[in-house]
């Protein structure tokens, strides 16, 4: 089962991230990107859907939280489920969620996935991540 | 580490800052290459990512000195623009409720867009910066000349901008933003600097307006994109930092000018967003107090940014050199007789614009001569405590009832946010202000104490 808790940075904010398999810690960071920022999301039928390719985990966790937070604000969708599947030589993202317009702001807008103290690997019988965001 | 670390504190805003990872990422900024002198914080320095917020660091461009995104930050060119005004507290509390409502009907903030959503302004104001909004019809001429870089940063490519950047930002111009972002309606609260206030057309009891914001989600994604490809190269230039946060690489290679022409480009859409807010700030007074434009005297004080890089000619061991001049969190606070000032302003020094806290005070400091940190001073009061911690000690609502019940108009754009940004949250900004004064980096000028506060 995955879980994440917030990090209390003194001016930003950002999560530490636990799971049994990477796809699931992927998953498990996008949402909690996401509650940060809307809390629950009611599901619609919007949606984001994106591959992004097999690459060091470091490197996937960036790239799958950056493309979503990008995707989000260009396509207008406030992000409450996420779901990460590996396929081929890459994993398959889909997002759901409503209009930012349909939400309230719980917490200050991320502006950005940062690289500083960025952590994805193996952890004792799973994986664990940290990520620092720019609010 | 190449060079030292030198914080600038006392030992009541030093033991905040050793109490997260700000001090060691002082020392991480000291590894990058071409660094010169040392790797400097401001009073406000607090943990960041990166760079600390209040960092500022200088490398030396014909050294192969490096840029890095990181120390400019994903708001590129976010900034603070102070308006004075003919009112007097009195005047704007007989209007305040109009006014305040003005404000709030005509600043665009939180996830919306800006007010302005031609495609053809926005890449004209990201080549033109404010001289693109001016010609649109917003502000005055002189405003210009009472802006850092006078609106329009040099060197800016459009073309440099990528399509995920104006996909994701170019709406929004024209717009606030959230988080720590504001505009404060403020009253002069004491003058320090006689001479000085004058100069900047403060006077004592007069209502002020300031601005912070930056250039929104498309600097957001410009940095995203450009620290990227520079992660990608920086093993081509032989680099490596402890942080890749601090990914760089030397101000001179094809990466290096690709960036400083893309984060000068959003840097444009930073000057030109302030430069449309005190537009529309000035028409929310007119509108909210029925005093007409021209007899509310709403002249720009200054604009300055605090999160850019910028190469400026300084001296190292007394030889003048073209530096890459990196400010996190600081802001450029030039002194009397330099050329890149306003002829008005030349014999007292730049204005520098510290805001503090929605319910405690803001300060207007002056650039001094012999500054020992390129020309850089604070940028705030600093945080102090997280936002987790700052939910957790009062509700939105219990801060916005303090802030009522202490004579300051609230417009915010999220009740339940307003509690990240509450006054005990900040370090104390008289005390960042005083050792401004004392280590040598800025000049005391005026205190300026909230009366109205419209948050993202």
């Amino acid at each position: 089962m995955a879980s994440y808790d917030e990090i209390d940075h003194t001016a930003d904010t950002g999560l530490t991230v636990r799971a049994a398999t990477l796809p699931e810690l992927l998953s498990a960071a996008a949402e909690g990107m996401f509650r940060l920022m809307y809390g629950e999301v009611p599901s619609t039928d919007r949606r984001i859907v994106f591959t992004v390719p097999d690459e060091p985990p470091v490197d996937l966790l960036y790239d799958v939280l950056a493309e979503l937070l990008w995707r989000s604000e260009a396509e207008d969708l406030a992000v409450g489920h996420v779901e990460v599947v590996s396929v081929g030589a890459g994993y398959r993202v889909e997002a759901t969620g409503a209009s930012t317009a349909d939400v309230e702001l719980v917490g200050p807008p991320i502006k950005a996935v940062t690289w500083h103290d960025l952590v994805c690997e193996r952890r004792d019988a799973g994986w664990f991540a940290r990520v620092i965001f720019d609010v | 580490m190449h060079v030292p670390g030198i914080v600038f504190a006392s030992e009541a805003l030093l033991a905040s800052a050793a109490e997260d990872r700000a001090l060691d990422q002082v020392a991480n900024v000291a590894h990058l290459p071409g660094i010169v002198e040392a790797s400097f914080a401001m009073p406000d320095i607090h943990w960041g990512y990166g760079f600390p917020i209040g960092g500022v660091a200088a490398t030396d461009v014909a050294a192969g000195g490096v840029v890095s995104p990181g120390g400019v930050g994903f708001d590129i060119c976010c900034g603070v623009r102070l308006l004075r005004s003919a009112l007097s507290e009195a005047d704007f509390r007989a209007h305040r409720d109009g006014i305040m409502d003005q404000l709030d009907r005509r600043i665009p903030r939180g996830l919306g867009k800006g007010a302005i959503a031609s495609r053809a302004l926005l890449v004209d104001v990201l080549e033109r910066g404010a001289h693109a909004a001016l010609e649109a019809g917003f502000g005055t001429e002189r405003d210009l000349d009472r802006c850092e870089e006078h609106g329009r940063s040099a060197g800016a490519d459009a073309s440099s901008i990528s399509e995920r950047a104006l996909l994701r930002g170019g709406g929004q111009l024209g717009s606030l933003g959230a988080g720590n972002h504001f505009l404060e309606v403020q009253v002069v609260d004491r003058v320090v600097d006689p001479a000085a206030a004058k100069a900047f057309g403060l006077v004592e009891g007069a209502v002020t307006v300031m601005i912070h914001c930056g250039s929104r989600g498309l600097g957001h994604q410009t940095c995203t994109d450009h620290l990227r490809t520079m992660g990608a190269a920086m093993a081509r230039h032989g680099i490596s930092v402890p942080d890749r946060q601090l990914a760089c690489v030397p101000v001179g290679s094809a990466e290096g000018r690709s960036y400083l022409a893309a984060m000068a480009a959003a840097a444009n859409f930073a000057w030109a967003n302030r430069h449309i807010l005190a537009h529309e700030a000035r028409e929310a007074f007119a509108a909210g107090s029925g005093i007409a434009l021209s007899d509310l005297e709403m002249d720009l004080v200054y604009d300055v940014a605090h999160n850019l890089a910028k190469v400026e000619v300084h001296h190292v061991e007394g030889t003048p050199k073209e530096l890459c001049v990196h400010r996190k969190g600081a802001t450029r606070a030039f002194g009397p007789g330099h050329d890149a000032l306003p002829e008005d302003l030349r014999r007292v020094g730049q204005p520098v614009l510290v805001p503090g806290s929605m319910g405690t005070a803001s300060w207007v400091l002056r650039g001094v001569e012999g500054n020992p940190a390129f020309g850089s001073a604070a940028h705030g009061a600093g945080r102090v405590m997280s936002r987790k911690q700052a939910q957790r000690t009062e509700s939105g609502r219990q801060v916005r009832a303090d802030l009522e019940s202490g004579g300051i108009s609230v417009r915010p754009g999220s009740v339940k946010l307003l509690s990240e940004e509450a006054p005990y949250a900040y370090k104390d900004v008289d005390a960042v202000a005083e050792v401004c004064e004392r280590a040598g980096l800025a000049a005391r000028v005026a205190r300026l104490r909230p009366l109205g506060v419209v948050k993202g």
